[in-house]
């Protein structure tokens, strides 16, 4: 499915936040892009505000962030649910404020997704540890830090100090890329019910996490691989197509005012409409100012 | 340190008798505490296993656990209650057994006559390299839950 916006509009579910957290003007909005649609410039500042938010240890900081979905105790997330996806929309959400917070001057880039149903593998600005001036690539790893050694026990997941991946085919017949392939994706949104849709898409999702393997393949760590980001934002784009082609669909038995912890903003109402949130996603832009 | 050894395990249902637009296969009280799997379904081939193709013609889709990887808290933090207390509003335990759904329509029409008994072999799967590095406990027996229904609808 393809979509292109040229300005914002209101899509989705109707949703209403506080006086305080709605006066984006739609104008304002903020579209999130393909990562293979960034610019040079755009994946640069994207990768400067992600060492930015690195270096910060504190609630502003990526160590922070990451560390709610898994480890540190208590993990957050919220998984085979129907929350699953108002959770990681709510998180993105979050995580994109602290990361415009440390944007460089002059530019302005939000989360962007990785569409791995069409473009398999890890996208190469992801997955190239260093860089031409010979630094380290922040979006391809980051320090797995902020745990308690005593939560990594003999029981669960091996300690690492830094993220790693393993890509690669997830068993026999999945077809040499082993991620879900472009067909799923329709087969998914085309599903009526937000339940069936939901439990399929967070099905797409635990494969492609298993695919990355390494970091990404378990709960507990997830979240320091900085290719996590590009997934979600992948998954919050795919709902909020499905929502496009099915407005006014209901959440089934989500009770809209369920808080989404540790949020402190949102609950499930408030995550229904990107718009409200500030961003849309975007598969084409074309901007222009006036001229006399 | 690990090597995955799937422990796949059979269901036997029946088909309906009536036509039907759509089937589900539900799993109820699946396990999701350790790590992460694809529990893969064939239907009418006990002998599947994971070296079994999902381009064979009794595969019939699968559902894909992303695992908690194990207990990180003290004894007893992973045990979800058995049964919550009266006003009791904290959210859910995190390891509360889960249930899962797979859509097996096209399938099962394809492969099992009306009325019929027939089987379902639910496969776990774990790469390899993922298993490598956690601890045996966490892939041993991977694949529980309680319980599976077929559920058509008309």
């Amino acid at each position: 499915m393809r979509i292109v916006t040229v300005t914002g509009s209101p899509s989705g579910t109707a949703a209403v936040l506080d006086q305080s957290l709605s006066k984006t003007s739609p104008a304002l909005l903020r579209y999130r892009k393909s990562v293979t649609s960034l610019t040079d410039a755009e994946v640069s500042a994207l990768r400067s505000a992600l060492s930015a938010m690195l270096a910060l240890h504190d609630d502003r900081g990526f160590e922070y962030w990451a560390g709610i979905h898994g480890l540190p105790l208590p993990i957050s997330c919220w998984h085979g649910s129907l929350l699953f996806l108002p959770w990681h929309r709510a998180y993105l959400y979050y995580f994109e404020q602290y990361l415009l917070d440390v944007m460089p001057a002059g530019i302005s880039v939000s989360l962007p997704w990785w569409d791995w149903s069409t473009q398999a593998g890890i996208p190469p600005s992801y997955a190239d540890r260093t860089l031409p001036d010979g630094t380290v690539n922040p979006l391809a790893g980051a320090p797995v830090s902020g745990i308690p050694d005593d939560q990594f026990t003999e029981e669960n997941v091996p300690k690492v100090t830094q993220t790693n991946r393993q890509p690669g085919p997830t068993g026999p017949g999945h077809g040499p890329a082993g991620l879900p392939s472009a067909r799923e994706v329709s087969a998914a949104l085309a599903l009526q019910t937000f339940d069936d849709f939901s439990a399929r898409l967070e099905d797409l999702h635990n494969q492609v996490h298993v695919w990355v393997g390494g970091t990404m393949s378990e709960i507990p760590v997830a979240a320091f691989d900085p290719i996590f980001w590009a997934h979600h934002t992948m998954i919050d784009r795919l709902w909020a197509l499905w929502q496009q082609a099915h407005p006014g669909a209901r959440l089934g038995g989500v009770p809209l005012d369920f808080p989404l912890g540790p949020f402190p903003t949102l609950n499930v109402s408030q995550t229904l409409s990107v718009t409200t949130l500030g961003y849309q996603y975007a598969a084409t832009t074309s901007s222009a100012t006036p001229t006399a | 340190m690990a090597t995955f050894e799937s422990n796949p395990q059979t269901l036997t249902l029946t088909a309906p008798g009536e036509p039907y637009r759509r089937a589900d296969l539900a799993f109820h009280g699946v396990d999701h505490s350790r790590a992460s799997f694809e529990a893969r379904l064939f239907i009418n081939n006990p002998g599947a296993g994971p070296e079994t193709s999902t381009d064979d013609p009794s595969y019939s889709g699968s559902f894909w656990i992303f695992g908690h990887g194990g207990c990180a808290g003290d004894e007893g933090h992973c045990e979800p209650p058995a049964r919550r207390r009266a006003f009791d509003f904290r959210p859910e335990h995190q390891l509360t057994a889960m249930s899962k759904r797979v859509i097996i329509t096209d399938k099962l029409q394809e492969l099992v006559r009306p009325g019929a008994e027939f089987s379902v072999r639910v496969v776990p799967c774990v790469r390899p390299e993922n298993a490598e590095p956690l601890p045996a406990s966490l892939v041993t027996n991977l694949l529980h839950f309680d319980r599976a229904d077929l559920l058509t609808y008309q």
